[in-house]
């Protein structure tokens, strides 16, 4: 395997933050997403020759890394069931000690979204992806993401109104 | 890479015009409009969050196994 392109390196480097973002939305957890994102980073490397030119690169990390999560990870946690309720606190608390109010007031909001809405808002409308890469990181139909995304923002808009948050 | 539309900065070649926002939503008809603008106020909070986990620094662990990768292919290669 001959080095990867030094474009696609720095692509690499570029798209961690969202990596991150994404895995601590999956994982709620933030340990647990650095390793998820390690992860994929390696697997995204070792595979670099599969990755198609000419198509969406930070779509096809989100997908490594999705799947990585649902075929490994995930299949771990359901074996402890404790894991759902101190990965909660863990999201909300590590957040606060650096963050403002309003951030933990949202990411409390967007983690009481069903995943597969949460996982469509973020990578449409906080990442900017085409619903169709979306359709395809999330391997189901374009309707269907549309229809989660359209779902999320109606849930968080009634969180919005039954939890009233200062105005500014 | 970007054969689809990019919702910030509108379709290349284009110069970026105030609004923008409503050009780009012209496509995805009028039930989606009208959810894009229910929400703009939780829509707005969620970028800035979004925004803030966005621009956190980068572990240095992460950088270091990039190296620790290329590293290992520099010297495949020189093998």
């Amino acid at each position: 395997m001959s080095a990867p392109s030094p474009a696609l390196r720095d692509e690499l480097v570029k798209a961690i933050p969202s990596l991150r973002a994404f895995a601590i939305s999956l994982c709620r957890n933030r340990t647990e997403a650095d390793d998820l994102v390690q992860e994929t980073m390696i697997r995204a490397w070792n595979n670099l020759s599969s990755f198609q030119e000419g198509t969406n690169f930070k779509a096809w990390l989100f997908t490594i890394l999705r799947n990585h999560f649902y075929n490994g990870l995930r299949k771990l946690k359901h074996q402890n069931d404790y894991v759902q309720t101190v990965d909660r606190s863990q999201f909300v608390v590590q957040a606060s000690q650096e963050k403002t109010l309003e951030f933990n007031d949202v990411m409390e909001k967007l983690g009481e979204l069903p995943e597969d809405q949460r996982e469509a808002l973020i990578l449409v409308s906080l990442e900017n992806l085409s619903y169709e890469d979306v359709a395809a990181i999330c391997d189901c139909p374009i309707g269907t993401v549309k229809s989660r995304v359209n779902r999320a923002r109606a849930r968080l808009e009634a969180l919005l109104h039954t939890t009233p948050s200062p105005a500014s | 890479m970007n054969k689809e539309y990019d919702k910030q900065s509108g379709i290349p070649g284009h110069a970026a015009e105030p609004d923008g926002q409503e050009v780009a939503d012209q496509q995805s008809g009028e039930a989606e409009l009208t959810s894009h603008l229910g929400m703009s106020l939780i829509g707005e909070q969620l970028r800035k969050s979004y925004k803030e986990l966005l621009s956190e620094p980068v572990p240095d662990r992460f950088l270091k196994i990039l190296e620790e990768m290329e590293s290992k292919e520099t010297d495949k290669d020189e093998k």
